[in-house]
Formats: C-alpha cells, sequence, structure tokens
C-alpha cells in the first residue's frame, strides 16, 4: 500500500493500480497486522462468526500464517472480511479507485484516431458515471459504511472525472508537439506512437500535420469540475492529500513535455550530423509529453545504402527490359516473361518499402530545397 | 501564526481559486502540501534536466567518435542507450567500409546481365 501512496498519480493511473487486489491484500495484512489492528480484527471476526469460529482461527492462526494448512473458503471470507472492517481511508480510496478503474476498462476503445478523441472522452465520462461502488465490490458492506459508500463513490467519481479532464485538455498542448515531431523529423521512414498515461489508450497521430484538429475545451463543459469539487470536508485532510497529488503529477508532466520538446530539438540536430558523417542506422525514443507517452522511431540511410537500393532498382530495370525484349518481342514467349518478372522482383520486392519513403523523401528535400 | 508564515512563502494570486473556500486548517495543510511538492518540484526538475544533459553529452561523444571511425573507413555497428530527463532514447547505428560490397554488387549485376544475354542472343 505504501508503494500505492507514494507514487505518483500518472504511475498509478498507468498500469500499477489495477494490480491492486483487495482480497489478497486484505488477507497479508490480517497476518502480518500490529497489535492494534489486529485486536480490531479480531473483536469483528468474533461479533461477525461467533466464539466457535473465533476460537477456531485463533488456534489454527499460526498453521495459516506458516502455510502448514490453508484456510478453506468460508475461513477466507471471515478474515478477509474482517480485515476489510479495518481499512484506512487510504485503502478505502485505492479500493474504491481500483474498483473504479477496472469497471470502466473496456468502457471505450483502446485504439483511436485522433478525431475520435473527444466522442472517446464522452464514453468515458458517460461511463464514469455509471459506477456503483456497492454492487462492484463484493466486499463493501464491510470496507464502507453506509454514509461512506456514498461518499467514496462520489469522491472516485470527481478525481477520475477530474483526471480525465485534465490528461484530455493536455492532449490540445501535445497536438503542437506531435506537429513538431512531423515537421521538423521531416522524413518518410518516421513512425510514431502514442499511449495517453489514463486509460492507456493508443490515439493515432500520423496525419496531425495534414488536418486541423481540435481537442474539446473540457473545462468549458458544463458542469465543469474543479479542485474545488475534490475537496470533500468529510475527508478533508485525505482530500487535499489527492488534489496536491494532482496538481504535482500535473506539474510533473509539464516538466516532462518541456523536457520532451528539447529531445525532440536535439535529434533533429543530431540525425543531420548523423547523415553527414555517412553513418545510417536507427533511433528510437520514448518521451513522456502533457498526456502520455510518445514513441519515435526513425531510420537513417547511410549514403552507401541509398546507392545499393538505387543498383538493384537499376539491375531490375535492366534485366527486364532484356527479358521484355526477348520474350515478349522476339520469341513471343509470355509465359517466361511472366516467370523472369517474377523472378527479378526479388530484387525489389523486400526493399519496396525502403525504395517508397526513399523516393518521397528526395520529393520532399527537392521541394525544400526550392523553397 | 504559522500559516501566515506559510502564506508569506506564495504569492496570494497564484493560489487556486477554491483556496480562500477552505477552512482555517486546510488552509495550512494545503500550504504546507504546497510548499513540499514545490520543493519536491524543484527538485525532479533539477534531477531530471541533468539527466538530460549527461544523455546529451554522452549521444555528443558516441557519434563523434563512431564518425571518427567512419572515416578511418572501420566497421561500425553499435546500439547505445540513453536515459533523459523524460524518457529514453535507443541509438542503433551502422557504418563502415561497405566498398567491399559495392563492387561486388555491380559484377554481380552485370554477370546477370551478360549471362542474360548471352543466353537470348
Amino acid at each position: 500500500m505504501e508503494e500505492f501512496i507514494n507514487k505518483g498519480f500518472n504511475e498509478l493511473f498507468l498500469a500499477e493500480m489495477s494490480k491492486f487486489d483487495s482480497r489478497k491484500y486484505a488477507y497479508e495484512i490480517f497476518f502480518n497486522a500490529d497489535f492494534e489492528r489486529f485486536s480490531k480484527i479480531s473483536q469483528f471476526y468474533f461479533n461477525e462468526n461467533g466464539s466457535g469460529a473465533y476460537n477456531y482461527m485463533r488456534n489454527t492462526y499460526h498453521s495459516w500464517k506458516n502455510n502448514y494448512v490453508t484456510p478453506n473458503g468460508m475461513s477466507t471470507y471471515r478474515i478477509i472480511s474482517s480485515t476489510c472492517t479495518t481499512f484506512t481511508i487510504d485503502e478505502k480510496f485505492v479500493e474504491a479507485y481500483t474498483l473504479l478503474g477496472n469497471f470502466i476498462k473496456n468502457g471505450f476503445p483502446k485504439i483511436i484516431q485522433l478525431k475520435q478523441v473527444n466522442k472517446t472522452f464522452e464514453q468515458i465520462i458517460e461511463k464514469i458515471n455509471s459506477f456503483d461502488l456497492e454492487k462492484t465490490s463484493s466486499y463493501s458492506k464491510y470496507i464502507y459504511s453506509k454514509v461512506e459508500i456514498i461518499e467514496f463513490q462520489s469522491y472516485v467519481k470527481e478525481v477520475f472525472k477530474y483526471y480525465t479532464k485534465t490528461i484530455f485538455e493536455n492532449l490540445n498542448v501535445d497536438l503542437e508537439l506531435f506537429k513538431k515531431v512531423y515537421t521538423d523529423i521531416n522524413t518518410a521512414f518516421l513512425t510514431t506512437s502514442f499511449h495517453t498515461y489514463l486509460f492507456n489508450i493508443e490515439i493515432s497521430i500520423h496525419n496531425v500535420v495534414n488536418k486541423k484538429f481540435e481537442i474539446k475545451k473540457v473545462f468549458d463543459l458544463d458542469h465543469a469540475i474543479s479542485f474545488k469539487n475534490l475537496l470533500s470536508n468529510k475527508i478533508a485532510f485525505f482530500s487535499i492529500k489527492q488534489v496536491s497529488q494532482i496538481s504535482k503529477a500535473n506539474d510533473t508532466t509539464k516538466i516532462d513535455a518541456i523536457l520532451s520538446e528539447n529531445e525532440i530539438e536535439k535529434i533533429v540536430f543530431r540525425k543531420v550530423e548523423i547523415e553527414k558523417s555517412n553513418l545510417g542506422g536507427t533511433v528510437d525514443l520514448n518521451l513522456k509529453t502533457n498526456s502520455g507517452i510518445l514513441k519515435i522511431s526513425f531510420r537513417i540511410l547511410s549514403p552507401k545504402e541509398k546507392l545499393i537500393i538505387t543498383i538493384r532498382i537499376i539491375v531490375f530495370l535492366i534485366a527486364n527490359i532484356l527479358i521484355a525484349n526477348y520474350f515478349i518481342l522476339k520469341t513471343n514467349q509470355l509465359f517466361i516473361f511472366v516467370c523472369g518478372l517474377f523472378v527479378s522482383s526479388f530484387l525489389i520486392l523486400p526493399i519496396l518499402g525502403d525504395i517508397n519513403k526513399l523516393t518521397k523523401d528526395l520529393f520532399k528535400t527537392n521541394k525544400d530545397g526550392r523553397k | 501564526m504559522e500559516e501566515n508564515k506559510n502564506l508569506k512563502k506564495f504569492d496570494i494570486d497564484s493560489l487556486p481559486s477554491f483556496f480562500n473556500d477552505l477552512t482555517k486548517e486546510q488552509q495550512s495543510i494545503y500550504l504546507e502540501k504546497l510548499a513540499m511538492d514545490n520543493a519536491d518540484l524543484k527538485k525532479l526538475a533539477g534531477e531530471k534536466m541533468i539527466k538530460s544533459k549527461i544523455a546529451a553529452n554522452d549521444m555528443d561523444t558516441d557519434i563523434e567518435f563512431l564518425s571518427r571511425i567512419e572515416t578511418d573507413n572501420k566497421v561500425v555497428s553499435v546500439k547505445r542507450e540513453y536515459q533523459t530527463g523524460s524518457g529514453n532514447l535507443v541509438l542503433n547505428l551502422k557504418g563502415g567500409d561497405k566498398k567491399f560490397l559495392i563492387p561486388i554488387l555491380i559484377v554481380a549485376g552485370l554477370i546477370v546481365i551478360a549471362i542474360l544475354l548471352s543466353i537470348f542472343h
């Protein structure tokens, strides 16, 4: 739990929070609790299950703990439910938060185009709104009191909505960064992929330069959510901790985004240097931005690689001219001509993609040169 | 007193609008947390910048070294990974003396053409 609490929100949202299993956690707590907590657990165990079950638990506790005996289904349920009654606010929050995270996991597409961002955002908000903590958690009646369940449900919904909005709003800023990647690196050998921090949605950004995209200004929507909404009076201290954590996570992403922009500028400069040095190769970057993780990969062809591609094209052309000349014009053997064409195509088929990209790059260079 | 001391550290205008709606106790907790977070962020930004600088420096040295090998016509094939402040970068460079490959390709091409010519004539 400590590690969950101490980590930044982005890291938690990305993947780790979904790994949290309250049943497993409660089970571990039961065997590792301090005296005070264990007394509370035992008290509940006794009150809920009676003296017979309680005595059995006391007698077999060490055998369970040392794995000599495994508790049966009923005992496991009793262990977990009793421990759940002693959950702290932090633990209750993580439980509600994880359940909501898992609940909305399948409520939106995992791979989308940029133009689908607004629609996906609305789908996620809709899904968050339909979350019911009591129905989702099998141990909710032990973890939360009647009042708490409403409070935590609405609280995690607010946190999720706020953070969803923050990330989607930040995408607006990242659009400029995506454009910069395509215009500055400026090669057909460039491939990118982008995953949002939140929900790990893959957004295809390859056409960001050609079209104008505008992500909805989500905070201008009706029922806008602010930090103020997140400050619940009932769980005041905890709320402030969460609010400042979101704020800190957001500031951290801004630092990352600035550094990523610098990295892109530097890599453009180095690409030129590598090209000048007659070296070839690949460059792969994983960069954190305002709203997610951007992967950039591109290839630099050395002059020698370009020459080899050119020679293969020339040999292919000459061979085909000769084959066509002999089998079509002189002997009229179409079948053998097709066979010859098929065999010689192995000269260029494996590098067809490279030829295509290289041609595009040559046109680009000519255009830029003319400009 | 403590609260006022905390407040002095911050630009009142830069505090969020909800700040005034908080209770005195909440304000105090918020300011304390903000101070801690600001210090953490400054430290984090510094660490990230240092990481980026080290990565940039390493990369420059590597590229310069590899270009020198390339001009000496030695075969180069190197994979390097750099941790930057905001991510990581993997550089996979190849180069060097491929001169032997070009004549082979030309000769192979010419042989293919010559064989084709001799068959068809």
